[in-house]
């Protein structure tokens, strides 16, 4: 049993968490500004902490600026502020993933699957140093296999996804456009419909990503091309 | 002390009787050895070049007496000769001496002229000689004979030659008739005329001259010239080496005052240094104390003081000249009344002091009141013309300063280079005329004129192409500095107003609408935020709802509903925010290379789907080499995804898509058609509008904002974006700046 802090200052949205998170089988405690966040925190051994900005009496921001100074739990940010400048923000103070609402509950919860599993895994997965097996963050690619793992779950690909996604993880960190993905995959030149590769990326994506619009592994660099991040 | 009437006019009044003692003691002094050392001493005078000259002078002068005079003299007939009589010696006699007993006998042709008194021993011409030379012991004698000197005096003797000039007369001879006609006056010197005729040493043309005189001698009127020499002249003279003082009137004015002064001579010596300290201290202490009063603080000003000085100076000028001319003409008719000269001068006296002193003390007072040169014409003119000139010179140097400016931004303007070069012939061309015709001072004015004109002309031009220029700017929606009004001519000041006001309005607008945006930006964004939370719990709790085992079907039904409208809702506020932060610019940009073709590809993969459901083909036409722009790649995706999005939505299925890439000189065109399901009962700029969708009725999800978001975006992305309606063809044209591929 997983205990999940749920901090937000509207009461039906923690509730409607916890709905979601007590049938995933969490066990949910709630709190409804920063205070009693931090001293919940304090009181329960709590595995991860789902916390709003825009809160009463202490903001989330400075919530979480509390939580880290003790606390290396998971942290997932949830809010109502949409821009980039408000996620870059909570990121860089220590928020393991950040939410805007209005949020997909599925999401939501996969997300928190996504942090407990890292957090009560961490240094456990075993570091394969076969070089037939291909890993970054909890993307694992066993070759011999021609076996995909996110998160603990094994994903379906065809022939050429999986190819595209090999080839990508191999060099992860590295942008190639589709005409580089095309030829290295292909081993041939490229030419004509070389969109095919934007539309296999896409299907890569909506399958190993939680929210494909918003990329954790396979990211979209517009107008340049593609690269799985390199996550340690 | 300063405020004292009363020792201002006890100065007033000693002023003139200091200048008066001061004057007469100065007079006394300088004067006294000139009337105490007077005699001269006869020996000496007798040798000197003055003497010789008054001698001669003397005779001189009787020779015109003989010429002019004769027949007003007692005369003696002496067989041709005749010999006229004088007692009158001296004549208008420049000299301060008299030489004692002179006697003289002058011939001229057949005329004698003495001033040997008439009695039985001296009725003959031989008789009158030998009276002239009989004191010859005792005497000095002289004869000019055909130009001969014979003396007995060594300095006549050698001298005399130097002064025969004084012979050299001309005279004429003169006959007229007298208004009633009956009496005829013949001057003499007619006859002689008529007499020299015959005379063989004469010169030819004198002689014609006369004979044309003689001929006419009984005419009306005529005029001859004659001029004689000393050759013409006999003359006999002696004189006594002695001399007689010679008094006048005004001489005995002056030795009488002087006479008078002398008791006094003891004090005069005093009463100089005194006289002069006292009148130093008095004007000093005038000075200082003219103009203040006890009344007034400041100083005291009449209306006398406030006539230009000029005029004052000049009147005062004039009164004391003709004051001077009638005591001089008063005193020179009664020279010798003494008591009278002495009141005349004193009257004179006090009445210019009057006038000076008043004419001094308000120069002083206009001195001391700082208004001397405001007061006078001459200051008003010259502070007039120094005021022009200064205001000429900051015109000139202002302009100068300006147009410097302004003329290098004329001189790349073609338009006026041309209309220069016409100026400049016609010029050229009037000024060949001109030069023909006037010469010279045709060619000065010409110039003259012609640099007015130019000026004239170019001055307009700069004014008219700066105006234009800023009007320009503001056209072009640029912020142009104001225009400055003195940098113009006055005939310019109304438009500049108006300019001025022009612009300044704009700004405004612009101001207050710029702050607006933002308002409503962040009224937007606000709100926004506000609506996702309980969209939120909305959301979250119709996906509740659907997981919860509902039997009945009508239900089902009403949560499908919900989740759709409360996604649309989502999705709808998204929107929002994003299409009020790009149309006010509130973006951040972080811009990169970009490979348009990549992203299109990139693009249509994301989108193959969703084509493919509508069964949209796509088509693209896109040149062999990169095509590279400078953008925000994020914000790139946004304008093609709603682009796609809208042909998702909107276009008609089982058409083709076209993507047409075109290199335009240094920028990329990008074409984007599809064919409208819908009647496209709008036009496009209606359509860019947000909220405005193709269809009226708004029956197909979407914000309506897409399109707007996306010209916003490629707007800040310094792209157009452009969107054509040609019947159901639906296009839209990108265009951004190409940068090279390499970067």
């Amino acid at each position: 049993m997983f205990n999940i802090l749920v901090c937000d200052d509207d009461k039906e949205i923690v509730k409607a968490i916890e709905i979601y998170l007590t049938k995933e089988g969490y066990n949910v405690l709630k709190a409804y500004n920063g205070i009693t966040c931090l001293k919940m925190l304090e009181e329960n051994a709590i595995h991860l902490v789902i916390l709003d900005i825009m809160m009463p009496y202490k903001d989330g921001i400075k919530t979480l600026e509390e939580i880290r100074k003790n606390h290396s739990i998971p942290v997932i940010m949830l809010s109502a502020k949409s821009e980039d400048e408000d996620k870059i923000v909570g990121l860089n103070l220590g928020a393991d993933d950040y939410i805007t609402k209005p949020f997909n509950p599925l999401e939501l919860i996969a997300r928190v699957n996504s942090g407990i599993r890292r957090f009560t895994k961490l240094g456990a997965i075993e570091k394969v140093e076969n070089k037939n097996i291909y890993q970054t963050g909890e993307l694992i690619i066993y070759d011999a296999f021609k076996k995909v793992m996110v998160e603990g779950k094994e994903i379906k690909l065809t022939p050429t996804e999986y190819n595209i996604l090999k080839f990508l993880t191999q060099n992860k960190g590295i942008v190639y456009s589709i005409e580089q993905i095309y030829e290295n995959v292909w081993e041939d030149e490229a030419f004509g419909a070389e969109n095919i590769i934007a539309v296999h990326i896409r299907h890569i994506r909506e399958k190993i990503e939680i929210n494909p619009k918003e990329p954790r592994y396979l990211k979209v660099i517009w107008g340049i091309g593609y690269k799985v991040e390199n996550i340690k | 002390m300063r405020e004292s009437k009363i020792l201002k006019s006890i100065c007033y009044i000693m002023i003139p009787f200091l200048v008066a003692i001061l004057c007469l003691s100065i007079f006394y002094e300088i004067d006294k050895d000139d009337f105490a050392d007077e005699k001269i001493d006869n020996s000496t005078y007798f040798q000197s070049d003055d003497f010789l000259s008054q001698y001669m002078y003397i005779l001189s002068k009787q020779t015109q007496n003989l010429i002019y005079h004769n027949a007003q003299y007692t005369h003696v007939q002496d067989g041709e000769y005749t010999i006229y009589y004088t007692n009158q010696l001296y004549d208008n006699y420049p000299y301060h001496y008299e030489i004692k007993d002179i006697y003289f006998c002058i011939m001229y042709q057949k005329k004698v002229f003495t001033n040997v008194e008439l009695t039985t021993q001296t009725d003959t011409l031989e008789k009158i000689k030998q009276y002239i030379f009989q004191k010859q012991n005792d005497r000095k004698y002289v004869s000019f004979v055909n130009g001969n000197v014979a003396s007995n005096s060594e300095v006549i003797a050698t001298k005399a030659i130097q002064y025969f000039d004084h012979f050299e007369l001309t005279y004429y001879t003169n006959e007229y008739v007298s208004p009633n006609g009956t009496e005829i006056e013949v001057d003499t010197n007619t006859n002689i005329a008529t007499d020299m005729n015959l005379e063989e040493d004469s010169s030819v043309e004198e002689r014609e001259m006369l004979e044309e005189t003689a001929s006419e001698t009984n005419t009306n009127k005529n005029i001859t010239y004659v001029h004689t020499h000393i050759t013409d002249f006999q003359i006999y003279s002696s004189y006594q080496e002695e001399l007689i003082n010679y008094v006048n009137n005004r001489k005995m004015f002056f030795e009488k005052l002087f006479d008078h002064l002398k008791p006094y001579e003891s004090i005069i010596t005093y009463t100089i240094p005194i006289n002069a300290t006292l009148l130093t201290i008095i004007c000093i202490y005038l000075i200082i104390a003219i103009g203040h009063t006890k009344e007034k603080e400041a100083i005291d000003l009449n209306d006398f003081d406030k006539i230009p000085i000029e005029i004052i100076v000049i009147g005062i000028f004039l009164l004391i000249v003709i004051l001077l001319t009638i005591t001089k003409v008063l005193i020179r008719w009664n020279i010798e009344y003494y008591y009278f000269v002495i009141s005349c001068i004193i009257a004179e006296y006090l009445v210019s002091y009057i006038f000076m002193m008043a004419t001094i003390v308000s120069v002083i007072k206009r001195i001391k009141a700082k208004i001397l040169f405001k007061q006078s014409i001459i200051g008003q003119i010259l502070y007039w013309v120094i005021h022009f000139m200064q205001k000429i010179w900051k015109k000139i140097k202002n302009v100068l300063y300006k147009k410097v400016e302004m003329f290098k931004n004329l001189s790349q303007s073609w338009s006026i280079g041309g209309k220069l070069l016409v100026y400049v012939s016609s010029y050229i061309i009037i000024n060949l005329i001109f030069l023909g015709l006037l010469g010279g001072v045709g060619f000065c004015i010409d110039v003259g004129i012609a640099i007015y004109i130019f000026y004239q002309i170019l001055e307009k031009e700069v004014y008219l192409k700066t105006i234009e220029k800023h009007l320009k700017e503001m056209y072009e929606g640029k912020h142009p500095s104001k225009l400055v009004l003195s940098d113009f001519r006055p005939e310019f000041k109304n438009a500049i107003r108006y300019i001025n006001d022009i612009s300044n309005g704009f700004d405004k607008a612009i101001e207050e609408g710029i702050k607006s945006e933002r308002l409503k930006t962040e009224l937007i964004t606000n709100v926004s935020h506000d609506i996702k939370t309980p969209l939120t719990s909305i959301i979250n709790y119709v996906d509740l709802l659907k997981k919860e085992e509902i039997q009945s079907e009508k239900a089902k039904e009403y949560i499908e509903v919900l989740d759709n409208k409360s996604q649309r809702l989502k999705k709808l506020t998204e929107d929002l925010i994003e299409a009020s932060k790009a149309s006010s610019g509130n973006v951040k940009l972080e811009m990169h290379a970009i490979h348009l073709k990549e992203l299109i590809q990139q693009s249509t993969g994301e989108f193959e789907d969703k084509f493919q459901q509508r069964k949209l083909q796509v088509i693209t036409n896109f040149p062999e080499e990169d095509i590279c722009i400078q953008a925000d790649n994020r914000y790139m995706y946004r304008i093609i995804e709603n682009i796609f999005s809208n042909i998702v939505k909107y276009a008609l299925e089982n058409s083709r898509v076209y993507i047409d890439m075109v290199k335009r000189q240094e920028k990329v065109v990008m074409v984007i058609k599809n064919i409208s399901q819908e009647k496209l009962n709008i036009t496009a700029d209606e359509l860019m509008q947000r909220f405005v969708r193709g269809d009226r009725s708004r029956t197909t999800e979407g914000s309506g904002l897409g399109l707007s978001i996306s010209k916003s975006l490629t707007e800040l992305q310094k792209g157009t974006f452009d969107l054509q309606i040609d019947g159901d063809l639906f296009k839209i044209v990108l265009t951004f700046d190409m940068i090279s591929s390499q970067s």
